[in-house]
């Protein structure tokens, strides 16, 4: 057998690419073959310290992900650290809470004296009042001061959701259009997900056998010349990058079916989950760009992006939900 | 794995993809803080700090990479509780070796399912004797022995390489691998040594 032969074969061993009955036969050739074993043994060790290289290339991404560790809200106070007494011992931790029972007495008691003390601050009624709360906790309250009686607001308070990023010299020509669809356009067209893809594209253009065209589309759309973009695009072979670049250009070129042709050709692709979510999101601005025509399609996607709380649209989602859609 | 927008299948499958889809699956995994958190209160409970809860999760992850593309993933139980297992058995371990041994395996400190697929570990005696051999091959064979060690696939080699063909690639991975065993031949101690674990 060739050396080239015998070590392609020790790689489908150690890899596990044979099948029982070619194991066993093989195992039985190495127990006859010292040179065999020896070999076997160094392409073993060879595994090893690919394993390694792989275990230390990991460990150094690990270290840089550090800073992308999200924050969480107990990251930002010092938390209430009590050693419990078995732990001390052990050297561990524990957090403990305080009691529930005191907080949830003290909670309450501070909402009352807020109450009462804001209704004397701002009451100019000198009738008795009466203190009514609308269901009423087990504490006992003793009434410290006259009683005073506290009207509900008549509209709930309602929290304001973000206001989009509107550019007002992006409104174009949009004069038969309702208001609230001209800023829906002005919101597609402001909140389209294309600075990522930019930065993909010219990272990956340096081991891209299209390397030189790469360069030229991303220059030619960041100068604007989305036709010369396209032009470029359409040369390309058709891929996913391809793709969403296209889907962009079209969007520009303000031709909402071609760009949302594009980027659902990638949501509906099994294989492109990397790049799923942006895609997603500049579909759905696809369809808000030609609301009301498209707003089956918008809620439907919309639903789907707002069940992902981690979906890094999650918040532009939902501002453009409750801004436009309510 | 229940709080990643990926699905088990998708994450196996980004894994065990090109070395761009398992960056992208790794870091939303290293980035999940409710795992991070499973990982960390466990070792908190087993007698541990917050360090060497970082530490296992970390030790974790290399493993649970090292498990899925090696196809040693039964699917016997969702992966989040997977990745959970891999980390218990790691600090069970780790726990053991510094009470000196004394004690028993209880049920808290490990899963049925992971137990049997661990990754083999390798010796310090064999990572000294590797680390020295490795050192002596340049960083572009290390880097080549890396990439197709992820995938034992050719093909990304090439590409990431500028190799015109897989064959190349494959052609160039070969030659590191005799510098790297060419090495461990003539240096007699080294040798000694890797006859000693034969």
């Amino acid at each position: 057998m060739e050396q080239e032969e015998i070590f392609d074969k020790i790689e489908d061993y150690l890899i596990g690419r044979m099948n029982e009955a070619e194991r066993m036969a093989f195992e039985k050739q190495i127990a006859a073959d010292e040179d065999l074993k020896m070999d076997v043994e160094f392409q073993r060790l060879e595994h090893d310290a690919m394993r390694t290289l792989n275990e230390k290339s990991l460990r150094a991404k690990m270290a840089e992900w550090e800073t992308d560790i999200p924050k969480q809200d107990s990251d930002r106070g010092t938390p209430l650290v009590i050693l419990a007494k078995d732990e001390r011992k052990t050297g561990g931790t524990k957090i403990v809470s305080l009691p529930n029972r005191w907080l949830r007495y003290a909670a309450a008691a501070s909402v009352i004296l807020g109450v009462v003390l804001a209704g004397l601050w701002f009451n100019k009624d000198p009738e008795p009042i009466v203190v009514t709360v609308d269901k009423p906790t087990k504490v006992d309250t003793v009434p410290l001061v006259p009683p005073i009686s506290i009207e509900k607001p008549k509209e709930p308070i309602v929290q304001t959701p973000e206001k989009p990023n509107i550019k007002p010299d992006n409104i174009k020509n949009r004069n038969t259009l309702p208001p609230q669809y001209n800023d829906l356009l002005v919101y597609a067209e402001t909140n389209l997900d294309e600075e990522k893809v930019s930065k993909d594209n010219t990272t990956r253009s340096d081991n891209n056998p299209n390397k030189e065209e790469w360069t030229s589309i991303i220059d030619a759309y960041q100068a604007k010349n989305y036709a010369k973009a396209s032009a470029l695009l359409q040369k390309l072979p058709t891929g996913n990058t391809q793709q969403e670049m296209l889907g962009l250009v079209y969007f520009r070129l303000k031709q909402y079916d071609k760009a949302a042709s594009c980027f659902k050709s990638i949501v509906n692709d099994p294989n492109a989950v990397f790049y799923k979510n942006r895609n997603e999101w500049n579909l759905a601005l696809c369809y808000a760009a030609q609301y009301p025509a498209k707003a089956g399609e918008l809620k439907k996607l919309l639903e789907g992006i707002l069940a992902v709380q981690k979906h890094p649209h999650f918040k532009a989602a939902t501002i453009l939900r409750d801004s436009f859609l309510k | 794995m229940a709080n990643l927008n990926f699905d088990d299948k998708t994450l196996i499958a980004l894994i065990c993809g090109t070395s761009a889809q398992r960056n992208e699956a790794l870091h939303t995994l290293f980035c999940d803080n409710s795992l991070r958190g499973i990982v960390i209160n466990h070792v908190r409970q087993h007698g541990g700090n917050d360090e060497d809860g970082k530490d296992i999760f970390q030790d974790a992850m290399i493993t649970f990479d090292e498990n899925i593309r090696g196809g040693r993933f039964e699917a016997k139980s969702a992966l989040q509780t997977y990745f959970v297992g891999i980390a218990k058995g790691q600090w069970f371990n780790k726990y053991r070796q510094r009470k000196n041994h004394n004690i028993e395996l209880q049920p808290t400190h490990y899963d049925e399912a992971v137990l049997s697929v661990e990754a083999e570990i390798i010796n310090e005696e064999r990572k000294s004797l590797i680390e020295q051999a490795l050192s002596q091959i340049g960083e572009r064979c290390k880097s080549i022995l890396d990439m197709y060690k992820l995938s034992y696939n050719y093909q990304e080699v090439a590409a990431t390489f500028g190799f015109s063909s897989p064959e190349m690639a494959k052609k160039e991975s070969y030659r590191c691998r005799i510098r790297f065993r060419d090495y461990v031949k003539n240096q007699p101690h080294l040798f000694e040594l890797f006859k000693s674990m034969i």
